[in-house]
């Protein structure tokens, strides 16, 4: 029942003393939320902490969001980008040393595994190694595919100013990938051809 | 999209490899330190909440208190003023006793006792040194006044 509910009435129910709504809040929005973050901060304890001062800072004065009249969604990717900014400033390295590890799925056997790993540390690399107003934009557009217009609204910027920023960023990464893309598009045919 | 939202697709093949960069699930003790945040405010709200009207009940209760005791301490020190209470009149057939209590006096010498009917005497308290307020009522005789 709760999951037909709007996020407005949802936070209503939160105000009003209702636990389960509050979690339906939280299942919604938190992947988005941990994803930018744990970009953003490329630390997993960094993401989970700001994950909950976002909803900790819902739960303390849904009030702030009502007046808004944006989504719930994007209200909280901008709570969590001021906080990883915050953090980020506080901290005087801005790439933490947890970094997230996930290994990537068995296909393609050990070597296959061991290629994208290595890809995804590059990435991991070149996306952190952007500065922290253009690695924000290039996070909420190429890997939660929000509209520009969105992400706008998410960092507090005129949409000429995001497209700017989205500009540079790619440049940046074009330039810091680009050597390892023929590999990459290698691995996936002769991946391609052993499948065959 | 509107149009201006929308930006000038890049062509590089390095957007390929952005998605070999997956994130991480949130952890599951999250939500479990998330469920323990809410109710730990709710705790904390209904404290306040009530703790708050309990003062509010503490503080009108003292308030009444003070006034009941106050209330009570002037009606002391009026029916301490108040000396109808020290004088006893009673009347047995044709006499006619009165008894009054003269602990509130300090006589400076015996009083003086005139004789005005076959039972009946007045006391001047002449000379009598008051040490508390006493109230006295006249009284009339047995007759109350009338011959």
């Amino acid at each position: 029942m709760l999951a037909e509910w709007t996020d407005l009435r949802l936070l209503e129910a939160t105000a009003a003393g209702d636990e389960e709504a509050f979690v339906e809040i939280y299942r919604r929005h938190h992947p988005r939320v941990f994803r930018f973050a744990l970009r953003m901060t490329g630390s997993r304890d960094a993401a989970q902490d700001i994950t909950q001062v976002c909803f900790t800072a819902l739960l303390a004065s849904p009030s702030r969001y009502r007046g808004l009249r944006v989504h719930l969604g994007t209200y909280l990717c901008a709570t969590a980008r001021n906080q990883s900014l915050k953090r980020l400033r506080r901290v005087h390295r801005e790439v933490q040393r947890d970094l997230d590890n996930r290994s990537p799925d068995g296909a393609g056997g050990p070597l296959g595994m061991l290629l994208a790993e290595e890809e995804a540390r590059l990435v991991r690399q070149a996306v952190l190694a952007l500065a922290p107003l253009h690695r924000e934009v290039v996070i909420l557009v190429e890997y939660e595919g929000m509209a520009l217009s969105e992400v706008a609204e998410v960092v507090g910027a005129e949409v000429g100013t995001v497209k700017v920023r989205l500009h540079r960023a790619r440049r940046k990464l074009h330039r810091a990938l680009e050597p390892y893309v023929s590999r990459s598009t290698a691995t996936a045919v002769s991946e391609d051809a052993r499948k065959s | 999209m509107n149009r201006r939202d929308r930006l000038e697709e890049d062509d590089g093949a390095w957007r390929q490899l952005l998605p070999r960069w997956s994130a991480h699930e949130a952890p599951a003790g999250l939500e479990r330190a998330l469920r323990q945040e809410f109710r730990r405010r709710r705790r904390r709200a209904f404290v306040a909440r009530w703790g708050t009207w309990a003062a509010v009940v503490a503080l009108v209760a003292s308030g009444v208190l003070a006034l009941v005791r106050l209330d009570d301490a002037r009606q002391r020190a009026r029916q301490e003023d108040d000396g109808s209470g020290d004088v006893c009149v009673s009347v047995v057939g044709d006499q006619v006793r009165a008894e009054m209590d003269l602990a509130g006096f300090q006589p400076v010498r015996r009083p003086r006792l005139t004789r005005l009917h076959e039972a009946a005497t007045e006391t001047s308290l002449e000379e009598f040194v008051p040490v508390r307020r006493i109230k006295l009522t006249r009284w009339d005789g047995p007759t109350g006044g009338r011959r």
